[in-house]
């Protein structure tokens, strides 16, 4: 028989209170992996999204994160617009030959509550979002660059909206669905993104030109007060929902034309060390790195709030491993007498010692062990929920070196607390305890 | 095998006063001889045991077992000279409830160092007639069963000596002659001596060896 079994024979004999204790520590556990999994999955979904594979956000100057948040994420209040002509710059002008990409976003429409960007069919051609994925259609395909009318739906807002292949949708001007916003014309729902695991999930994709062609989307420009009237005499029938969205439509003059950002990739390292500073000189715009400014808020904000909860469920297992010292200390008195008859066999104090202080390890380390499956598969059946509700696909979190970290953890936490014990065992009287009746 | 000299063992009471409990000058016993010890009650039987054993420590003397004198040995040493060359036994609870008899005769394997033998285990639990017993725990053997298992325990680890303390004190007279032949005649097989308190004649009356405490401990006879 090994000290383990004799270790594990009195956790047995101790039942209720060793499952009691086992338990306590089990749910601890299970809170620690699963704030160490959203952690991670936290952690690393933002630095997923944060570029969705674009080194630079362009915008109005201003606030920095809003920009970003407000492309990225489809967070925050509105950003400033820059003009339309400015995208020539990186298309054909000055900036053409360090940007491998660059995708016009307008903001400021919602549907339902749902961020609605105009942008380019481009956005979800070629290439990847980021390393190692690429937008692809769950139903249906991309819109088409000519088909003014038409958008498509991130997963999740599909879902949520029970919007279909075919559907056809009315974006409100503003954010938020207040209700109040000015219903604008129909888009024709050509396609439905699989689930990407970033905010674009939960995002509808319209085209730039239709988005134009809304009512109070062009830009007032002294002189042309009557600004489009090719889609005045087709749209502003409100009667008739089911245009046909046919190509006889003018595109609205770049001069009435506005942006809201302008996503860039660009061609090397160096140019997006080089590109920034270019762009910040001059007066029109500012150019942000979204992974710097969303590391920058994650630093400040996400982390600390992350390394509080895990401090706080640290501390529940410190509570719980309290749990097990009284556990042990309390049976010391009934196995005063055991442990003299161990001693009375020849078992030295530091063996006995040693049994107490495993059978505070086992406990902890199996309390543990069963708290991490806990942990696990509460995220695992969460999972689903999550997803839906954030758009942060959690997917299979890999082991984390923190994980390993609470096997050493637990074990020293079960030698603090098997301690006292411990010592009480060591320091048992023999010849006393023997003498005791039982 | 065991030699006693000049041993003796004193109590600090409560009030602070030393109590003597043993002064013996001088006690023998053979190679795998078996010897009874009388005496009555609070005489300092069980504590002249302990101190064989190396549980208590005396005051000052000598206990010299198979030519070691324990008296000098750190008590990591002793706690090792205890596991592999004394077997005790005591007049009740010797077993531990958690575990099963095969359990607790193997406990004492456990304890000495490098002797892991299940085998010698189940024999000895066959040879005091438990065979059919080796996974039930204690609670659910008899008092005389349990006995038994605390004989084969405290044989286990093929010890030189067994010290018993009254082990059939709380069994019933028919199954005390059986538990006193198993002890008698498994010790006379493995040659291991014998140091039993007894406070019963009959028990008594079987051993060639008989020894009253108060004859050979100055204390007593002063009392
Ligand atoms: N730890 C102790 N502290 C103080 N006095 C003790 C202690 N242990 C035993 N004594 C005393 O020493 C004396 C001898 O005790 P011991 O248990 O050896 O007697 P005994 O001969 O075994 O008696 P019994 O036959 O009743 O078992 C008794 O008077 C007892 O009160
Ligand atoms: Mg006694």
């Amino acid at each position: 028989m090994s000290l383990f079994k004799i270790a594990w024979r009195s956790i047995q004999q101790r039942g209720l209170a060793s499952a009691l204790t086992g338990l306590s520590m089990a749910l601890g556990v299970a809170l620690v992996v699963a704030v160490l999994v959203i952690h991670n999955v936290v952690a690393d979904s933002f630095q997923r999204s944060a570029g969705l594979g674009y080194d630079l956000i362009v915008g109005a100057k201003g606030g920095k994160l809003q920009l970003v948040l407000n492309t990225v994420y489809h967070l925050s209040s509105p950003v400033e617009n820059i003009p339309y002509t400015y995208l020539k710059d990186f298309t054909e002008g000055q900036y053409k030959e360090y940007v491998s990409k660059a995708i016009p976003y307008c903001l400021g429409d919602n549907y339902e509550g749902y961020r609605v960007v105009a942008t380019v069919p481009n956005l979800f051609e070629d290439e990847k979002n980021a390393p190692g994925q690429r937008y692809g259609f769950a139903q249906g395909r991309n819109f088409k660059g000519d088909a003014y009318f038409e958008g498509v739906a991130g997963a999740l807002a599909a879902r949520r909206l029970r919007l279909k292949v075919g559907d056809s949708f009315r974006p409100s001007h503003g954010v938020l669905d207040d209700g109040q916003g000015h219903k604008h014309d129909a888009f024709t729902i050509v396609g439905i993104l699989e689930p990407t695991g970033t905010p674009n999930d939960r995002a509808l994709f319209i085209n730039m030109e239709g988005f134009y062609l809304l009512d109070n989307h062009a830009k007032p420009v002294p002189g042309a007060t009557e600004a489009k009237p090719t889609a005045v005499a087709k749209h502003d029938d409100h009667d008739d929902h089911d245009h046909d969205h046919d190509h006889e439509l003018k595109p609205l003059p770049e001069g009435q034309r506005e942006l809201t950002a302008i996503l860039v990739r660009t061609s090397s390292p160096t140019a997006g060390m080089f590109l920034p500073n270019k762009i910040n000189e001059g007066q029109v715009a500012q150019a942000v790195s979204p992974i710097r400014e969303i590391r920058g808020l994650f630093d400040a904000i996400v982390e600390p709030i992350q390394w509080l909860l895990l401090g706080l469920t640290v501390l529940i297992v410190a509570v719980s491993g309290i749990g097990i010292l009284v556990s042990i200390y309390n049976s010391m008195s009934e196995r005063r007498r055991e442990i003299a008859v161990m001693r009375a066999l020849g078992a030295r104090r530091t063996t006995v010692m040693a049994i107490v202080l495993l059978e505070s390890v086992l406990l902890s380390l199996g309390g543990g062990a069963a708290g991490w499956l806990l942990g696990r598969g509460l995220i695992a059946a969460l999972s689903p929920v999550i997803v839906a509700q954030t758009g942060v696909s959690i997917g299979f979190a890999p082991l984390m070196p923190a994980e390993l970290l609470l096997i050493p953890g637990l074990v020293i936490l079960a030698a603090l607390v098997g301690y006292l014990p411990a010592m009480s065992a060591y320091r048992t009287d023999v010849a006393r305890s023997l003498a005791s009746a039982p | 095998m065991l030699v006693l000299k000049g041993l003796k063992k004193s109590f600090i009471e409560p009030g602070g006063e030393r109590l003597p409990v043993l002064d013996v000058p001088e006690f023998r016993l053979g190679e795998a001889e078996q010897a009874v010890l009388l005496g009555r009650s609070g005489c300092g039987k069980t504590t002249l045991l302990h101190v064989i054993a190396g549980i208590s420590t005396p005051d000052s003397g000598v206990v010299e077992i198979d030519g070691v004198d324990i008296t000098k040995l750190d008590e990591a040493r002793r706690d090792r000279i205890r596991a592999e060359k004394v077997g005790y036994i005591f007049q009740t609870f010797n077993l531990l409830a958690g575990f099963s008899a095969l359990e607790n005769v193997m406990l004492g394997m456990t304890f000495a160092q490098g002797k892991r033998d299940e085998r010698r285990a189940r024999d000895l639990l066959g040879r005091v007639g438990l065979s059919h017993r080796l996974r039930h725990k204690p609670g659910t053997l008899s008092v005389g069963e349990q006995q038994r298992v605390a004989v084969a325990r405290a044989l286990a680890n093929r010890p030189r000596l067994l010290l018993a303390d009254e082990p059939t004190a709380s069994v019933d007279p028919k199954h005390q002659q059986q538990v006193i032949d198993l002890i008698r005649s498994t010790c006379r097989e493995e040659s291991v001596a014998i140091f039993l308190v007894t406070h019963a004649p009959e028990v008594a009356s079987q051993f060639d060896r008989v020894e009253h405490l108060e004859q050979f401990n100055r204390v007593a006879a002063l009392a």
